[in-house]
């Protein structure tokens, strides 16, 4: 590249250039501030902080990177947020502390002395720890069509910037604090009978279905490609409100708790639980496409997932599987997020506006033959049936079995236990490395009480109870007695 | 502010003497760190006066089968079945890591025969070079597989036998702390074993027999039938026999043998109340489960409340039992 195409040249613009030329992207300054980064089709717009004047065009969204963390900071502030829609920022600092973690083989074609990194001032991100902490309940809707027992609860907290998808919180299932402080057995209103309805004692523990990031379109990850070097060492933006979508169960005593709350309740939370999961360490194992296969309530964690395997890059191809389509129909059209081209139904709109493309999302009814008009995915790929069959059907389309080298591709499955080993007799046979997502009864969600145990194998083989909360949720398949 | 000496909350468990009367309960806090990855572990381990390991056994032991846990309106049951690596793998793994909370270390040991107790606190005494260990709770609640099954808390004889090895396989410096079962009529009897056994503490109470039914199924709830009921449910029963303890038995009440007393504790009022029957300490289990903050507002609550009344916990020890 010729050194006249960066006009001003400063540290950030120059490890930038750098990082991209890795992945043979070319820069152009693109008036003072920005920088566009092409390389085919696809292109990215870098821009210095502290001017709004420079908007991307709106078919590619921007990366921005700041000098310093000060200048940053700044753009972080409340009243900043929102002004500068569809970009994700990084401070150079930042983005040289991740390099030297992620991509240290890197570091010389960066220019970037290893010796010289600060190493002592880990960002926060770095820390997974757990923390307690009270978050404000935003919205509380059915969902499916006629509303039936599940809910999509929208709730907003800073504390859980560093979750990552596979793990989990634990949720207070009611307001105020927990049964231990309010009596558990509390005269009613009239002071007469005592109310002896049972209340929930634990806390509950969930997925996150969607994360939303304060400043960005709830769609931005629909148009935004990112260079996969790049991609490895970015983190996300920080996340401010989340989904969880959940199930009323039949004689679920926190479920129903749970769908009481009202908007602006206030309720506690723990997390984030279970290992973190790095979505740019399976780029370090040569893995460039994705397969996330759900069953039902199963696909919600792995829509979080997917909107993080889109920020790092990645090209998914997701299987939704469902017994019933309306079950998943937005009852209100404030559910949909203002995205464009919204079809109305909790997931596959979730996944259009994460990038998903039509051809590469599928659906599976069990009970229908014909899908209904307007949904985001190409018409042949829906099915009728069980995804573990259209799944196994469409990879033996792609990798056929005949060839023996083991594809660079990884699956993720979550569901009912037999629609996961369903899916892990497909991959098995067809050396697609599986990953589940699994759920067990749990009491305290940090891995001391042992009691939401799955049975798993041991280095030697042998077999042992092992517990989710800890050494899951995310499990490799073939670790599993299944 | 109080100097070092006369902080108001200290707790003498014979020459231990804990900056905090608020101990881990066996089995909910692991055996390893895995309470370091809470954000307000330093306030933790701040409020706490010992760490009560999980149960360990001499070998390791894989658990009962799902379901483990189950929660009724005001208290967990459990059926872990003493899931652990084993005293090898506590040794090797998880004390190191412990040894991080800078607190006195109590492991709470477990097994099926008198000699496999013998077994197991000599092999504890003989590999922990470091010498981390600071004591020894030994769970009688176990099941003795002499017995059928039957746990040996419920025989003073047993208990009696149980302490005396333990006592006689253990490091000189070490406390020897008997926790005692409640499934038996009169709580006193295995105390007093216990105590004639030589042990240095008594601890109580370990968690209430009981089972739930499965109405979809019609099965048993829990893998293994029987279930341990722990939590704010068990309270009372905890408090009366602390009590009982300590009115009926002259070594307790004279503090030679001090009493631990574990069950039901959800706030600093609990705590108190068990103190005031007759503990010198207490320990905190499922609590945490719910409010991973118990042992830091437990802590605090307590220390208000002895300051507004100029006095100190040590002072208050068996009050309720005066008259
Ligand atoms: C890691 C993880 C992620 C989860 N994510 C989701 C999610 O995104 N959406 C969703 O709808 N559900 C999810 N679940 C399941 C959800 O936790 C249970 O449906 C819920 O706890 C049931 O509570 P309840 O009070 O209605 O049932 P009750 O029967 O009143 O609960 C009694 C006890 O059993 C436990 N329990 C009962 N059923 C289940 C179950 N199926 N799985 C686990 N524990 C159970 C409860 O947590 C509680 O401790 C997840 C579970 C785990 C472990
Ligand atoms: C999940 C769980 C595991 C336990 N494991 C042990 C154990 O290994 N050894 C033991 O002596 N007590 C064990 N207990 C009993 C507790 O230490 C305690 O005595 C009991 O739970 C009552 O206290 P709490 O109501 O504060 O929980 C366990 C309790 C629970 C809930
Ligand atoms: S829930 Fe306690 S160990 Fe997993």
């Amino acid at each position: 590249m010729k050194k006249s195409a960066i006009r001003q040249p400063s540290p950030a613009w120059e490890l930038l250039r750098r990082l991209l030329a890795i992945d043979g992207w070319s820069c152009q300054m693109s008036g003072s501030t920005a920088l566009q980064a092409k390389k085919g089709k696809s292109a990215v717009l870098f821009k210095a902080l502290g001017d709004t004047a420079n908007r991307p065009p709106p078919s590619s969204a921007g990366v921005m990177i700041a000098p310093d963390e000060n200048r940053l900071q700044h753009s972080l502030l409340p009243q900043n947020a929102g002004k500068l829609p569809g970009w994700l920022r990084l401070s150079t600092d930042e983005l040289v502390q991740l390099a030297a973690r992620r991509i240290p083989d890197r570091l010389p074609a960066l220019g970037i002395d290893p010796l010289k990194i600060d190493t002592q001032t880990p960002h926060a991100h770095h820390q997974w720890l757990i923390d307690h902490f009270t978050v404000t309940v935003k919205s509380n809707l059915p969902v499916g069509r006629p509303a039936g027992n599940q809910f999509k609860l929208r709730f907003q907290t800073a504390h859980l910037r560093g979750i990552t998808p596979g793990q989990f919180i634990m949720l207070q299932t009611r307001p105020g604090g927990p049964v231990l402080k309010s009596r558990p057995f509390t005269w009613n209103k009239a002071g007469r009978t005592l109310d002896l309805a049972p209340k929930a004692f634990l806390k509950r523990p969930f997925g996150i279905h969607r994360a939303f990031f304060p400043g960005f379109a709830p769609d931005f990850l629909r148009t935004l490609s990112l260079p996969s070097t790049l991609a490895a060492i970015i983190h996300p933006p920080q996340a401010d409100e989340y989904d969880i979508f959940y199930k009323a169960l039949d004689g679920g005593i926190g479920t129903h708790e749970l769908r009481q709350l009202k908007p602006g309740d206030k309720i506690q939370a723990l997390g984030p639980l279970g290992n973190p999961f790095d979505p740019a360490s399976l780029r370090a194992r040569g893995i460039e496409e994705i397969h996330l296969i759900g069953g039902g309530m199963g696909m919600a964690p792995l829509t979080f997932m997917a909107q993080h395997l889109r920020l790092h890059g990645f090209r998914i191809k997701a299987f939704v599987g469902l017994f019933n389509l309306a079950a998943i129909r937005l009852s209100d059209t404030d559910q949909w997020h203002n995205q464009t081209a919204a079809s109305g139904h909790l997931f596959l709109d979730d996944l259009a506006a994460i990038g998903v493309k039509p051809e590469d999302l599928f659906v599976s009814e069990e009970n229908k033959t014909r899908p209904p008009a307007g949904l985001p995915l190409h018409p042949k790929n829906f099915s009728a049936g069980f995804v573990t069959r259209q799944y196994e059907r469409w990879v033996d389309a792609q990798h056929p079995a005949s060839r023996r080298a083991q594809p660079p591709v990884m699956a993720f499955a979550c569901g009912p236990i037999p629609m996961m080993r369903g899916v892990w007799q497909t991959c098995q046979a067809r050396k697609i490395p599986l990953k589940v997502l699994m759920e067990k009864r749990m009491a305290c969600g940090m891995g001391v009480c042992f009691s939401c145990v799955c049975r798993a194998k041991t280095a030697e083989g042998t077999e042992r109870y092992s517990r989710v909360c800890l050494d899951g949720p995310i499990y490799d398949a073939q670790n599993l007695i299944w | 502010m109080h100097n070092h000496s006369a902080n108001p909350l200290a707790a003498r468990l014979k020459h231990l003497t804990l900056n905090s009367p608020l101990l881990t309960a066996s089995g909910t806090s692991g055996s390893c760190n895995e309470m370091g990855r809470m954000k307000n572990h330093r306030r933790i381990l701040h409020a706490l006066g010992a760490f009560v390991t999980k149960g360990v056994t001499l070998e390791p032991k894989r658990g009962n089968p799902e379901i483990r846990v189950m929660e009724i309106r005001t208290g967990l049951m459990n059926s872990i079945g003493l899931q652990n690596s084993g005293a090898a793998g506590f040794l090797q793994k998880e004390l190191p890591q412990l040894e991080s909370c800078r607190l006195p270390i109590l492991v709470n040991i477990s097994a099926s025969t008198i000699g496999e107790f013998g077994k197991l606190a000599a092999y504890l005494r003989d590999n922990d070079r470091e010498e981390l260990i600071a004591g020894l709770e030994i769970n009688v609640s176990c099941p003795n597989l002499h017995a059928g099954g039957m746990a040996f808390g419920v025989d003073p004889r047993l208990v009696e036998r149980v302490v005396k090895t333990v006592r006689r396989h253990s490091r000189k410096d070490w406390i020897v702390i008997t926790k005692l079962s409640p499934n038996v009529t009169d709580i006193t009897l295995p105390a007093r074993a216990a105590i004639e056994g030589g042990t240095d503490v008594l601890s109580m109470i370990n968690t209430v027999r009981g089972m739930a039914v499965n109405i979809e199924t019609r099965k048993p709830f829990l893998g293994n039938v029987v279930g341990g009921l722990s939590g704010p449910a068990i309270k009372p029963v905890g408090v009366l026999m602390v009590y009982q303890c300590f009115t009926k038995i002259p070594e307790c009440r004279s503090l030679r043998v001090p009493i631990i007393g574990i069950g039901g504790i959800a706030c600093w009022q609990d705590a108190l109340e068990y103190i005031l029957a007759g503990a010198t300490a207490t320990g905190i289990g499922t609590a945490w489960f719910v409010n991973p903050n118990v042992f830091i507002e437990v802590r605090d609550g307590l220390e208000k409340y002895l300051s507004r009344h100029r006095t100190t916990l040590a002072k208050l020890v068996g009050k309720a039992c005066d008259c």
